[in-house]
């Protein structure tokens, strides 16, 4: 049987918003991304997915500025964002949520949305030196369209309410609606249902799609549970080891053998 | 039983207090900075003697060297306050929160030894004298303002009412800073940079920007400790100054500016108030205990209202 080289790379006709070539990282003696390469499709729920320890989140953490890689290239919209910092990343158009939740816990709802929100010139210093209250006027404007993502998101009623007051589930959701703010093109979501109630997942999820659909977004989940990955990616791709052993569309990737030897392995271990 | 006594006269001598609250006063605008980088930005900064010394003897070296105005020495002494804290942020503020504190602490002292040995220009433990002649003219007139309230044998007061004016305006524009978008991302830094970060906040440029101003609220308290001691050496900005700035933060609350000036003024009136209190003991030991009730009241915060006497529990963020 002919191998055919790792498929994460979309063929030349296709439009990839994030091109990641042979990016590595290691951690002392541990491999954690040892040159991984994939392709993620524009307007693409992708999935990304591989037993623990595979180097999804490490991915994450490389691609978004985290952390500095060893090696490799990165291109978000065809332009090299490779060791560039997370702010600089961000500005770009490409936002990430985290595995464990990172809702501002001491500041409101609200508040948080806010701060999702970029261009404020009463965030610089010398911008407040220039014109002092002129930042009031954009904030209006911020204001409304976070109470209006609050409403979409069904958070409204806790706008004014400390985020350390949300339940796991809408804190993910404050999450994305707070990320929202700045209109990103690519988001990339860690985890985003782990630990999250059935109904609020299905919730974030429905986001998810309306986003896509409305404004055109693309998505790179990590995900765990199998069955939501199949029923809402269009495109899957398989981490292991540090590398991206297969990608395809979700029914092709679930007959692949080496994923299927990969998972095994790992549930083997896991059984052990 | 140990016979306790209160000596009311003394305690009613308005000169003293007058001084005690001088000292408050200088403890909550040096305080304000740390409140600045501790309470709002959750970074440690150990060195604000450091930064003080660096505006006094800017102020000073500037009237007595160069022969400059006040008026122009004071604005300048801040901005090389400032540089200064830039200049220990660029590396320090790159290290994990703890390596900051000791490379924060670190910095002071290097301030302070060079300060002692560079004798040429600093004279050293001696000292440098005589750069208060605007100030001396300043303090007549307000006395002469003063004494037609019969306030003018309160030779203290006009330092007092300009500590404390000071104070004043630095709360009135940290609170309204605090309040902008500024301050909300300073806060999100405080609780978790990397979500600042992943907003496109550039989270180092913050914390820069956090010490530049907690170090330019340094020098305006090293102004007036200089002023009310008519004298500026190195044993003045040692790193004590930091740790009592720090208990009045502890003990003022968190992420609090009116809190700060609380906290000084409980502390030092507590402390001074000791002074008061005729114990059977040595002046010496009388002076330890003093402190030893500081760590004893600071506990009794702790367990009781940990988060200080103004601080919002819901905003207390300490990391690791």
């Amino acid at each position: 049987m002919a191998e055919r080289p790792p498929v994460a790379e979309l063929g030349p006709g296709a439009d990839a918003i994030l091109r990641v070539r042979d990016l590595a990282k290691r951690f002392g003696g541990l491999r954690a991304v040892d040159g991984a390469s994939l392709d993620v499709e524009r307007g693409s729920i992708t999935a990304l997915i591989g037993p623990n320890g595979a180097g999804k989140t490490t991915l994450f953490n490389l691609v978004t500025g985290f952390l500095a890689p060893d090696r490799g290239a990165v291109a978000y919209d065809d332009e090299s964002i490779y060791r560039k910092p997370p702010y600089r990343v961000a500005a770009r158009g490409m936002m990430r949520t985290f595995q464990m939740t990172k809702a501002l816990a001491a500041m409101t709802v609200l508040e948080n949305m806010l701060l999702g929100a970029p261009d404020q010139p009463g965030e610089r210093l010398l911008g407040l030196a220039r014109h002092p209250l002129g930042w009031r006027r954009r904030e209006r404007d911020v204001q409304s369209r976070a109470l209006e993502l609050l409403e979409r998101f069904r958070l409204s009623t806790h706008a004014h309410a400390y985020a350390a007051t949300l339940s796991g589930g809408q804190r993910k959701l404050l999450e994305l609606a707070r990320l929202l703010m700045a209109e990103p093109r690519l988001v990339l979501l860690d985890e985003p249902l782990a630990g999250v109630h059935r109904v609020l997942g299905g919730e974030l999820l429905a986001h998810i799609h309306d986003l896509r659909a409305e404004r055109g977004m693309t998505f790179l989940f990590i995900e765990h549970d199998m069955e939501v990955v199949m029923e809402n990616a269009d495109r899957v791709i398989v981490m292991a080891q540090g590398q991206v052993i297969a990608a395809g569309a979700p029914a092709e990737v679930r007959r692949n053998r080496a994923v299927i030897d990969a998972y095994l392995g790992t549930e083997a271990e896991d059984a052990a | 039983m140990i016979p306790l006594a209160f000596s009311f006269q003394s305690f009613a001598h308005a000169d003293f207090w007058i001084g005690v609250g001088i000292v408050a006063g200088i403890y909550s605008i040096f305080t304000l900075g740390l409140q600045v980088n501790v309470g709002f930005t959750g970074i440690l900064n150990f060195g604000q003697a450091g930064f003080m010394a660096i505006g006094a003897y800017s102020m000073a070296l500037l009237i007595l060297k160069a022969h400059w105005s006040p008026w122009a020495a004071l604005p300048v002494a801040t901005l090389i306050a400032m540089a200064s804290g830039l200049l220990v942020g660029i590396p320090a503020l790159r290290l994990p929160p703890h390596y900051l504190a000791m490379a924060t602490i670190g910095a002071a002292q290097i301030v302070q030894i060079t300060a002692q040995n560079a004798t040429g220009f600093t004279g050293g433990n001696e000292g440098l004298i005589g750069f208060d002649a605007e100030w001396q003219r300043i303090q007549t007139w307000l006395l002469g303002k003063l004494s037609a309230v019969g306030l003018g044998q309160q030779y203290e007061l006009p330092l007092f009412l300009v500590t404390w004016l000071s104070f004043l305006v630095l709360l009135v524009v940290l609170r309204a800073l605090q309040h902008t978008p500024w301050g909300r991302v300073l806060r999100a830094i405080r609780e978790d940079e990397d979500a600042a970060a992943a907003l496109g906040k550039n989270v180092y440029a913050y914390k820069l920007q956090s010490l530049m101003a907690a170090a330019a609220l340094g020098a305006v308290a090293g102004y007036l400790l200089a002023l009310n001691v008519t004298l500026i050496y190195p044993q003045s900005f040692s790193a004590d100054f930091t740790f009592i700035g720090f208990a009045i933060l502890v003990l003022g609350g968190l992420a609090s500016y009116v809190g700060v000036a609380l906290g000084a003024i409980l502390l030092w009136f507590v402390l001074e108030g000791m002074r008061f209190v005729d114990l059977p003991l040595a002046a010496d030991k009388i002076a330890a205990l003093r402190l030893l009730l500081v760590g004893l009241v600071l506990i009794a915060v702790m367990v009781f209202r940990p988060q200080g006497i103004l601080g919002k529990r819901e905003e207390m963020v300490i990391r690791g």
